[in-house]
């Protein structure tokens, strides 16, 4: 290849890129009515612990997690089963316990979780009641 | 049959505007947080989840979502609750790059605590009005907690 082509290379691939990325982002605003796409909704899980009941908010496939204890909350994500607390590993003080390490077992109704102060403690999802959406107050 | 010249001075601005623009992203990369209880990333997840639980509670109070006493409630407990949790990893040791919080958080500990407190009793404040139900109580009480979230910023915080 010439090499006073190289700018012109160059320039065009940048461009192609800015194209995919402000094609996509119309394309995503198009079809969600807006620029912030919708949050997916997580399955709420009722767990009972020694330490005490706790929920986790969990839907297999999505690498985000949420738990709450009647002390506080903490988000993280999962992968590969494990969970990421963003330093909370063995943090007490959010939630009264350390939160759980992994997911031992998973089916439609259940998850099974340990971590450092318990472990195979059995959480129940619950089924959310269906509601008609309203519209929001502008 | 092509003719071959050297680099032109476009090609060469290109070039060195990308390799500019990745040497200039290394510099400003932030320090990771190495301290073994990771206070830095603990706070700073724990404000991000604050920010997170206010926005709601904010868009209620400026008229840009219904207000329903129930769901309100419970939203303001959640805040509530977080509202303690921050200020324990501001430990002795905990003033250490990549943190954005200002050296008065630990020469002006007394005034930092002063801030925190000023600020968990106004989110019980708003507590306190989410269960009376009427919105213009708790608009006022939105009002000072977002006040009180400012004015500790400015003091304590670089923006």
């Amino acid at each position: 290849m010439r090499v006073e082509f190289i700018p012109y290379v160059v320039l065009g691939a940048i461009g192609m890129a800015v194209l995919y990325v402000v094609g996509n982002i119309l394309i995503g605003a198009l079809h969600n009515g807006g620029l912030i796409p919708p949050p997916t909704k997580l399955d709420r899980y009722e767990c009972v612990a020694p330490a005490g009941s706790f929920s986790m908010h969990y839907l297999h496939g999505t690498g985000r997690v949420q738990i709450k204890s009647p002390s506080g909350s903490l988000d993280g994500s999962v992968s590969q089963n494990q969970f990421d607390w963003s330093g909370f590993a063995n943090d007490r003080n959010v939630l009264g316990f350390a939160p759980p390490a992994e997911v031992v077992f998973e089916d439609a109704t259940s998850l099974r979780i340990s971590g450092p102060d318990w472990k195979n403690v059995v959480c129940t999802k619950m089924v959310e009641p269906t509601r008609p959406q309203q519209p929001t107050a502008q | 049959m092509s003719r071959s010249v050297p680099f032109t001075h476009w090609g060469r601005l290109v070039l060195l505007s990308v390799l500019l623009g990745v040497g200039l992203s290394a510099c400003w990369e932030e320090p990771k947080d190495t301290h073994p209880d990771q206070l830095v990333t603990k706070r700073r997840a724990l404000f991000k989840q604050l920010t997170r639980a206010m926005e709601p509670i904010g868009l209620v109070a400026n008229g840009r979502k219904e207000f329903k006493p129930d769901e309100f409630l419970s939203l303001v407990q959640d805040l509530e609750k977080l509202s303690s949790k921050p200020w324990v990893y501001f430990t002795v040791d905990g003033n250490y790059p990549p943190t954005r919080a200002r050296a008065e958080v630990w020469s002006h500990a007394s005034g930092f605590k002063q801030a925190q407190d000023t600020y968990i009793g106004s989110v019980q404040k708003l507590a306190q009005a989410a269960q009376g139900g009427k919105l213009d109580e708790v608009r006022a009480a939105v009002d000072e907690v977002t006040a009180n979230c400012k004015a500790c910023h400015r003091e304590f915080r670089y923006e």
